[in-house]
């Protein structure tokens, strides 16, 4: 049952990268795209900005653990409480500014024209990214003080709750996309919106790991 | 022996950086093919099917994304004995003949097409650049079946079915690097910025896979 668990922790982890790098690539194509001389977004060039910065992360995130553990050459602890930022502190960093701060400075700018709807989603998203920075340092901290179960488990219900955060966040992004009638927006929305449930799903799945 | 040591650990870093160069410069060609495809310049009429880069993008940006996630999945799905059993021919498979496939279908395949269409207004340069790529793809994949043939009839001499064409795989990046020169041309003629950014970060990153290759032959039989 446990090793269930962390087996479909892994593929549903696989899938919400899957679906994220389409969103974003798809954010990428609508901010350069000519859309804009219909005047529908402002400042579109945040979409790309946002866009280029989280598939540069994913591609390289993994990799980078890669290199500096060959170049030290052994496991320590310090080296694995890296991995674990690499993994979870420093991409919620980046997606603060990327959906939060970014988003929240492009819905600033296209409020007049198409509502307060980017701007909520943003503002989500900081409040998902917030709550994460808690069971993120957890982890981090965890290589060195030891830790008991019950903290882990507050960790996982933490995740939890910031991934109905994020689900609300996708969802006003959606509907943004909708409203403002373009497409490929649209269907990197309802691909963004996937990543966020199954995110959701994921973190389900950890909190039955931690009960077990 | 012991200098010997230094330099193989320094050869073997080196490797492991350049690679991780690599890979960052190819997601930043991959981004920009993918902003010139989707920009507003075919509106110019410059280039003729422009799509075409932001497909060629999109899959490169994806495959680096996803590639080595998917085989660290089947590693931790298959466990132990799936590493034993198939690992490396998995490992064979995905991490070393995939990235030739994906080019093979980008830098190949989708740039020989817009070469052809787009032949009329801006010469051959993308076509030349597409036919080298498409010859160091075919080269690439036909060694790493090779490769995997070999390991499967003889799993005990893995790597050694063929020594002699491990000097082939350290002589094709070449056509990389031509095909690349002749994708920097053709971005310097149609003057496209974005564009002649992207082919010079894509020109360095197969420079630099060029010299990889060649230090990992030196480090495995020097």
């Amino acid at each position: 049952m446990f090793e269930t668990l962390i087996d479909l922790r892994g593929i549903l982890s696989f899938i919400v990268v899957l679906f994220q790098v389409l969103g974003l690539v798809g954010l990428i194509v609508v901010g350069t795209s000519r859309i804009r001389n219909i005047n529908s977004i402002n400042k579109s060039v945040v979409l790309i900005i946002v866009g280029a910065i989280e598939v540069i992360y994913l591609a390289i995130n993994e990799r980078v653990f890669s290199v500096i553990f060959h170049l030290v050459g052994y496991y320590t602890y310090e080296i694995l409480a890296m991995r674990e930022a690499l993994y979870g502190l420093v991409p919620n960093i980046i997606s603060l500014i990327t959906f939060g701060a970014l988003f929240l400075y492009l819905g600033l700018r296209n409020r007049e024209n198409l509502g307060k709807l980017l701007m909520i989603s943003a503002i989500f998203w900081i409040v998902y990214g917030t709550i994460l920075f808690v069971p993120y340092s957890i982890y981090v901290i965890s290589y060195f003080t030891p830790l008991t179960l019950q903290v882990y488990q507050f960790a996982s219900i933490l995740i939890l709750i910031a991934s109905i955060f994020r689900i609300i966040s996708s969802v006003f992004f959606m509907i943004y996309a909708f409203k403002i009638h373009v497409k490929v927006l649209l269907y990197s929305s309802i691909l963004l919106v996937v990543a966020s449930v199954l995110f959701f799903g994921n973190s389900l799945v950890l909190i039955f790991i931690y009960l077990i | 022996m012991f200098q010997y040591g230094i330099l193989d650990e320094f050869l073997d870093d080196t490797v492991r950086i350049l690679s991780f160069i690599i890979i960052l410069l190819q997601v930043l060609g991959a981004i920009g093919l993918i902003i010139v495809g989707s920009s507003r310049i075919r509106k110019n009429g410059t280039i003729k099917n422009s799509v075409v880069f932001t497909i060629g993008g999109f899959i490169l940006a994806i495959f680096l994304v996803l590639n080595e996630r998917i085989y660290f999945l089947m590693v931790r799905l298959g466990g132990s004995e799936f590493l034993e059993d198939l690992g490396p021919i998995f490992y064979q498979l995905l991490i070393q003949m995939l990235p030739s496939v994906v080019s093979l279908t980008t830098f190949g395949a989708l740039f020989l097409l817009l070469g052809i269409k787009n032949k009329q207004n801006y010469g051959k340069f993308l076509m030349l650049s597409g036919i080298f790529w498409i010859i160091f793809g075919t080269i690439s994949i036909l060694l790493n079946i090779n490769y995997i043939l070999g390991y499967i009839r003889m799993p005990h001499i893995s790597g050694l079915s063929g020594f002699y064409l491990e000097y082939v795989r350290v002589i094709i990046p070449v056509f990389t690097v031509i095909s690349s020169v002749f994708f920097l041309i053709y971005a310097i003629k149609i003057k496209v910025k974005t564009l002649l950014y992207s082919s010079i970060i894509l020109l360095v990153a197969s420079k630099l896979s060029a010299v990889t290759i060649i230090l990992e032959f030196i480090m495995i039989y020097m």
